[in-house]
C-alpha cells in the first residue's frame, strides 16, 4: 500500500491538475491526477536554475513564487501557474475566499514611475485594453490599460503622484 | 604609419554593454582605459575592466553621465588624451565635442559642424536636399502652445504621421497619428516627454510610411579623403520604434538597390563633412522606394553585424581614424560574406506592454560555439534597476547563409539564461520562428501582434515543474540549518516569505 505523499493543486490551461509527491531520499515519485511519472529535480548554478528530468525530457528554469503563483522561466517562456498546497487550500477554503479572484479587478503598477495624466474618472465605463493613466517611468510615458472591460470603481492615485512596483492604481467593478 | 594625433590613454564616456565593448577596442589597440561611472554603476562590468575608474556622481544621468565638466575633470585626473562617447549620452552633443577639443583632448567621433548638421533632423534634412537624397515629408514644432497652428502644421505634412523629440533617439517621445482629431494632444504629451528626457520641446512631425522596412548603411570617413559604405543593416523588427533584431544582408536589398542607398549614404556623408564611423537611416516602402530618414553620428548598437559580414572592427577603425590614420582597408573594400543576425535581449516584459523588468541577476550562462559572439555587460549579482537604459546583453551570430544563421541564433538563445530577470528572450525565439521573418517578408509591424502561446493543457512540464519547485521550497524549511544549502538566492527568500505568509 502506497504511503500518500504531499499534494498541490496546480492551474493549468484553465484546469486544477492535483500533483501528489511521494517519497524523500531516494528519489521522487510524482502523479499528477493519479498517473505516475518517474521524475527527477536538481538544484544547477549555486541553486538559481532548478533542472527537471521528467521520463527522460530535460528542462531547466527559475522560479519565483508571487501572488499565489509560481512564475516558471524556461528556455523559451516564461509562465505563471497558480499553485497551493493543502495547507493554503485548506485556510482558503476555510474564510471562503475564491482562488485569484477578483485578480484583474484591481490594476497594480508594474513598475516604479510618476502619474503623469489619468485619463478616465470614477464610474466611467470601460472597454478591455483601454488606457486609464500615463506612468512615466523610464523616461518613457506608458499607457496603463484596462485589463479587461468594466466600471472604475475607484481611482487611488492621482497626477503628479510617485508611486512604487505593485501600488495600486486603479479598481475595476464588474460592468 | 606613425599617427599624426597618437592615443595612449582612452577614456570611454558611458556604461553598459558599448562602455564594455570600446573598452575591449581599445585593449586591443593597446591603449590604457578609462571608466567613468554613476554610483549604480560601482560594481559595473566597465569599472572593472578599465584600467582606472573614476566615480562621476549619482544615478541620474543628468547628474553622472550626461556632466561634461565631470567627465572632463576625469579626463584631466587620469592623464586620458581622448575620449569615446559610446551611444546615447553625450554621443550626439555637438557641446560636448566642443567642450573636449577644447580641452587640448581628442574626440573620438565626428566633427562637431558634421553632428550639427547631421544631429538634428531639420537642418539633416536641408543638408541632404542639395545632394539629391529623397526625403519623407515633414516639419518641426518649436511652440506647441497654439493648438490651431499645430493642428494646421500637423495637416500640412500629411496623416498618418509620427511625433517624436527634435533631440535625441531611441523612440522617445514617439507617436503615432493616423487622424488630425488626434494630432494636438499626441503633439503636448511628446513635447512634454521629450522635455523630460533631453530638456528640449520641440518636436518633429514626419509622414509615417505603410509597411515600411528601417534599412540603414553604414559609412566610415578618415581625414584622407576616403568615405567608403559598408553595405546594409535591416532592422525593421521593432517595438515602440526601438530595434530588437537586426541583420545583414537586408532580405529586401538587392545589389541594385543597395547600390543606390551606399550611393546616397556616401553623398549624405560627404555633404556635411563627416569623418568617423556613422550610420544613414532610410525607410524603404512596400514600393523599394528609399527615403531618408536621419544621421547617426556615432557608432551604432548593431554594428557588430556588419563587423561579422565584412571581417571588419568598426571601434578599431574609429580609433585609427581618430589618430589621424587612414581607414586601414581604403585600399580594398572587404568583401561581404555570409550572413549575421543581433538580437537585443533586454530586461523587460514582452507579453505585458514591454514593461521594464527589474532584479538581480543570479547565475548567469552566456552561449558558446562556433560562429556566436556575446557584447553585454551581465554578471552574477548585478541588479538591475531602472536608472538606465534596459539592454542587458546583444547576441551577434554569423553563418554562411540566412537560414542557417537563423538555426545558430535560435540555440544561442536557447543556451542563454539570465536568472532572475524577466526577459525579451521568448519573444526573440518566437520571432525567429515567425513565418513572415523566416520568409524575409516582413516590415516594423512584425512584433505588434506577437503573442505568448495559450498553455497547453498537453504539456504536463510547468505543472510537475511548479509542484516539485514548492515541495523543494517546503522541505528545505524543515531541515535542519547544518544540512540546507548554505546560501539561498534571493528568490528563495522571496519564496519562502509567501509561503510563510
Amino acid at each position: 500500500m502506497a504511503r500518500r505523499g504531499t499534494r498541490y493543486y496546480v492551474q493549468w490551461a484553465g484546469e486544477e491538475r492535483v500533483v501528489e509527491i511521494r517519497g524523500g531520499q531516494a528519489g521522487l515519485e510524482v502523479l499528477v491526477d493519479g498517473t505516475v511519472y518517474p521524475a527527477d529535480v536538481a538544484a544547477v548554478e549555486n541553486g538559481d536554475l532548478l533542472n527537471l528530468l521528467v521520463d527522460g525530457q530535460s528542462a531547466t528554469y527559475a522560479v519565483r513564487f508571487e501572488d499565489g503563483a509560481a512564475m516558471l522561466s524556461f528556455h523559451d517562456r516564461e509562465v505563471r501557474v497558480p499553485i497551493e498546497d493543502e495547507r493554503g487550500r485548506m485556510a482558503r477554503l476555510a474564510t471562503g475566499g475564491s482562488r485569484s479572484g477578483g485578480a484583474d479587478s484591481e490594476v497594480k503598477s508594474v513598475m516604479p514611475g510618476v502619474v503623469k495624466e489619468l485619463l478616465v474618472a470614477p464610474d466611467q465605463p470601460v472597454q478591455a485594453g483601454q488606457a486609464l493613466l500615463i506612468l512615466e517611468a523610464m523616461k518613457m510615458e506608458n499607457e496603463i490599460r484596462a485589463p479587461r472591460e468594466g466600471v472604475v470603481e475607484r481611482i487611488h492615485v492621482e497626477a503628479g503622484q510617485a508611486v512604487e512596483k505593485g501600488a495600486q492604481l486603479v479598481s475595476l467593478a464588474p460592468l | 604609419m606613425s599617427a599624426p594625433r597618437p592615443i595612449s590613454k582612452l577614456l570611454v564616456a558611458n556604461r553598459g554593454e558599448i562602455a564594455v565593448r570600446v573598452i575591449r577596442a581599445a585593449h586591443e589597440q593597446g591603449l590604457r582605459t578609462v571608466a567613468v561611472y554613476s554610483d549604480a554603476d560601482r560594481t559595473s562590468l566597465h569599472v572593472r575592466m578599465a584600467h582606472e575608474a573614476y566615480r562621476l556622481g549619482p544615478p541620474p544621468p543628468s547628474a553622472s553621465y550626461l556632466r561634461i565638466d565631470l567627465i572632463l575633470e576625469a579626463a584631466r585626473k587620469s592623464g586620458a588624451d581622448a575620449i569615446h562617447p559610446g551611444y546615447g549620452f553625450l554621443a550626439e552633443s555637438a557641446e560636448f565635442v566642443e567642450a573636449i577639443q577644447e580641452a587640448g583632448l581628442i574626440y573620438v567621433g565626428p566633427p562637431a559642424s558634421a553632428m550639427r548638421a547631421m544631429g538634428d533632423k531639420i537642418s539633416a534634412r536641408a543638408t541632404v536636399e542639395t545632394s539629391g537624397v529623397p526625403l519623407v515629408p515633414g516639419a518641426t514644432l518649436t511652440d506647441v502652445s497654439d493648438a490651431a497652428a499645430c493642428r494646421a502644421t500637423a495637416d500640412g505634412v500629411g496623416y498618418p504621421l509620427l511625433v517624436k523629440a527634435s533631440a535625441g533617439g531611441g523612440g522617445k517621445g514617439m507617436r503615432l497619428v493616423r487622424e488630425s482629431a488626434e494630432v494636438t494632444g499626441a503633439i503636448k504629451r511628446a513635447s512634454g516627454e521629450a522635455l523630460t528626457a533631453f530638456g528640449d520641446g520641440t518636436v518633429y512631425l514626419e509622414r509615417f510610411i505603410e509597411e515600411p522596412r528601417h534599412v540603414e548603411i553604414q559609412i566610415l570617413a578618415d581625414d584622407h579623403g576616403t568615405t567608403i559604405a559598408l553595405g546594409e543593416r535591416e532592422c525593421s523588427v521593432q517595438r515602440r520604434h526601438q530595434k530588437v533584431i537586426e541583420e545583414t544582408p537586408s532580405p529586401a536589398v538587392d545589389e541594385t538597390l543597395r547600390a543606390k542607398m551606399e550611393a546616397a549614404a556616401v553623398a549624405c556623408a560627404e555633404s556635411c563633412g563627416y569623418r568617423s564611423a556613422g550610420t544613414v537611416e532610410f525607410l524603404v516602402g512596400a514600393d523599394r522606394a528609399f527615403h531618408f530618414l536621419e544621421m547617426n553620428t556615432r557608432i551604432q548598437v548593431e554594428h557588430p553585424i556588419t563587423e561579422l559580414r565584412y571581417g571588419v572592427d568598426l571601434l578599431a577603425e574609429q580609433l585609427r581614424i581618430a589618430q589621424g590614420l587612414p581607414i586601414s582597408f581604403a585600399g580594398e573594400l572587404p568583401t561581404p560574406a555570409g550572413h549575421a543576425i543581433e538580437v537585443r535581449i533586454c530586461a523587460e516584459d514582452a507579453d505585458h506592454g514591454f514593461m521594464p523588468s527589474t532584479g538581480t541577476l543570479g547565475a548567469v550562462h552566456l552561449p558558446g560555439g562556433p560562429g556566436v559572439r556575446c557584447d553585454g555587460h551581465v554578471h552574477f549579482g548585478q541588479v538591475v534597476g531602472l536608472d538606465y537604459d534596459n539592454l542587458l546583453l546583444k547576441l551577434i551570430v554569423h553563418a554562411d547563409s540566412r537560414g542557417a544563421a537563423i538555426l545558430r541564433m535560435k540555440r544561442a538563445l536557447w543556451e542563454t539564461r539570465l536568472p532572475g530577470l524577466t526577459t525579451n528572450i521568448p519573444l526573440l525565439l518566437r520571432t525567429l520562428d515567425d513565418e513572415r521573418f523566416v520568409s524575409g517578408n516582413y516590415d516594423t509591424s512584425i512584433l505588434d501582434d506577437s503573442a505568448a502561446p495559450e498553455p497547453d493543457a498537453d504539456d504536463i512540464m510547468p505543472v510537475i515543474a511548479a509542484a516539485l519547485a514548492m515541495h523543494r521550497r517546503i522541505k528545505k524549511t524543515h531541515v535542519p540549518p547544518s544540512t540546507a544549502s548554505t546560501q539561498p538566492s534571493p528568490w528563495v527568500a522571496a519564496g519562502r516569505s509567501w509561503w510563510r505568509r
